[in-house]
């Protein structure tokens, strides 16, 4: 593990933890995907009570 | 110039649309500004000031399409709930354009704002990235490059909708259910499989991302080379734990709308006219009939109206000439059909409206249906259903020599009925088995008296 006063006085991020981090901006991804998908078609579900007289 | 003049009249549609498209374009220029100064003063605090402007100045953007695109959703509910036919017609139809044209506006702006608000926010971690230290923010922009898909599907699946229901707009009423149904299940589906795709991008890139990463740190480095600073452990933490909770609030946020979404809908009248009227209560049957427009009779215990306006029996033949009048001035040429939607009989009043000449009889029958969705709630709606019989009386008999009319049809004497719905019944029963049924009214009963029986 490199020092902290060699990269200005923080610790770097292992690996292990940029891994963790791209993981979870994919689950926020996946999250973003479905809530898009979901909110659009909320208003293809408002279209069908039209038809429902 | 035709363009600006639809994408004006589009944005005109949206509840603040003005506002939605305005704040749009000026986080764009935001940030066509931002990457035109940003490579010649990257380092300076000025610079990082409008790079947090103009990356900001994304979400708000987005953030305001959203909620226009809800207040839209809001009229619509609105209009569901207005009494008026009219009001709610035009309230619903404000609603869906809102709707439509505020989701392609958001899904169109997103493909060029969030990846330039994306690009300035990559270009300010490189700045602050020391010169000696590899680069480690590339392989993160990949994964949202997965959600091209899902906005390029919103946009489609809204343009698609629009279009479609302008080209559906001046078709057979009679088909027009059908083809919004069509409209609709297409445009789901592709919308379906867009999202597949962007959830299968998603994962891919995420993969690809984890493996640059992971090379870009193992990579074997000469003695003295430094590690890759890349963020600071603390920072990423946070980040991952960010990006962890709002995915979370997101999934959790969404509950309500993919409970809606995945409970499908009752399968709507597919032909012919809506008749949303209840009253009088109708025997349980189901006429195979399409219902077309014509006057509605209503006969309750205690009154009659016809297309909800009070009438009384002795009044009801005028109206109804007039009505027959209208009609052929309006269509010079075409044969006078003499349909007449009745609820539900009275022999009198079919008296009254075979001297109208109006012998092409729909009996309604109608009944109530309550569906309870996650997130509409409660909604009601009447079924309504008709069996068609067309009217003749003695004399039609007598200029037959006696004898009933011929043709392919059942004739049916009101006389052999006790009550309406052994009537009713027969009626039904014939109609579905694809015979024409003639009703006979029989002799006139002295004046337009109810002769009591069915």
């Amino acid at each position: 593990m490199m020092p902290a006063m060699e990269t200005g006085g923080r610790r770097p991020a292992s690996t292990g933890a940029l891994v963790v981090l791209v993981l979870s901006l994919g689950v926020l991804a996946l999250a973003l995907d479905d809530a898009l998908f979901n909110w659009v078609l909320f208003s293809d579900g408002l279209l069908r009570r039209v038809l429902f007289w | 110039m035709e363009l600006f003049g639809t994408i004006a009249e589009a944005v005109k549609q949206i509840p603040g649309g003005g506002l939605v498209a305005g704040v749009t374009a000026a986080v764009t220029l935001l940030l066509a500004y931002v990457l035109l100064i940003v490579n010649r003063a990257a380092r300076t605090r000025r610079t990082r000031l409008w790079q947090i402007a103009a990356i900001t100045g994304v979400p708000v953007a987005t953030t305001l399409d959203l909620l226009a695109v809800h207040a839209a959703r809001v009229t619509m509910l609105s209009g569901f709930a207005s009494a008026d036919a009219s009001e709610r017609s035009s309230v619903i139809s404000a609603g869906i354009s809102g709707q439509l044209n505020g989701i392609a506006l958001l899904a169109s702006s997103s493909v060029w704002i969030w990846p330039l608000g994306l690009f300035v926010l990559h270009k300010m971690l490189e700045t602050r990235r020391p010169a000696d230290s590899p680069r480690f923010a590339g392989p993160l922009f990949l994964i949202p490059i997965g959600l091209v898909a899902i906005v390029v599907g919103s946009m489609l699946w809204a343009t698609g909708l629009v279009h479609g229901f302008a080209s559906i707009a001046w078709t057979d009423p009679e088909t027009k259910t059908a083809r919004i149904l069509g409209a609709l299940d297409e445009g789901a589906s592709a919308l379906r499989r867009f999202a597949q795709v962007s959830r299968w991008t998603i994962l891919g890139l995420t993969a690809l991302a984890v493996a640059l990463i992971a090379a870009g740190q193992r990579r074997p480095r000469p003695t003295g080379e430094p590690l890759p600073a890349g963020p600071g452990r603390a920072a990423t933490w946070w980040a991952s734990a960010l990006a962890l909770l709002l995915a979370a609030a997101l999934w959790v946020g969404a509950r309500p709308l993919r409970a809606e979404n995945q409970l499908p809908w009752p399968a709507p009248q597919l032909s012919g006219e809506v008749l949303a009227i209840a009253t009088p209560p109708t025997p349980d049957l189901a006429g195979p009939d399409p219902i077309v427009r014509a006057p509605v009779i209503q006969l309750m215990a205690d009154r009659l109206a016809m297309d909800t306006a009070p009438y009384s029996l002795e009044d009801l033949g005028g109206p109804l000439q007039t009505l027959r009048t209208n009609y052929q001035l309006l269509h010079p040429g075409e044969r006078f059909a003499g349909d007449l939607i009745t609820m539900p009989r009275l022999v009198s009043l079919l008296w009254v409206a075979h001297h109208a000449g109006y012998d092409a009889l729909m009996f309604i029958f109608s009944k109530e249906e309550t569906t309870v969705r996650p997130t509409l709630g409660t909604i009601r709606r009447v079924l309504s259903s008709a069996a068609r019989a067309s009217l003749m009386d003695a004399s039609d008999r007598e200029a037959n020599g006696g004898a009933d009319p011929e043709g392919d049809h059942t004739v049916l004497r009101l006389s052999d009925f006790k009550s309406y719905e052994p009537f009713a019944r027969r009626l039904v029963e014939l109609r579905r088995a694809g015979r024409d049924v003639v009703l006979d009214l029989g002799k006139e009963p002295g004046g337009a008296t109810d002769s009591g029986r069915p």
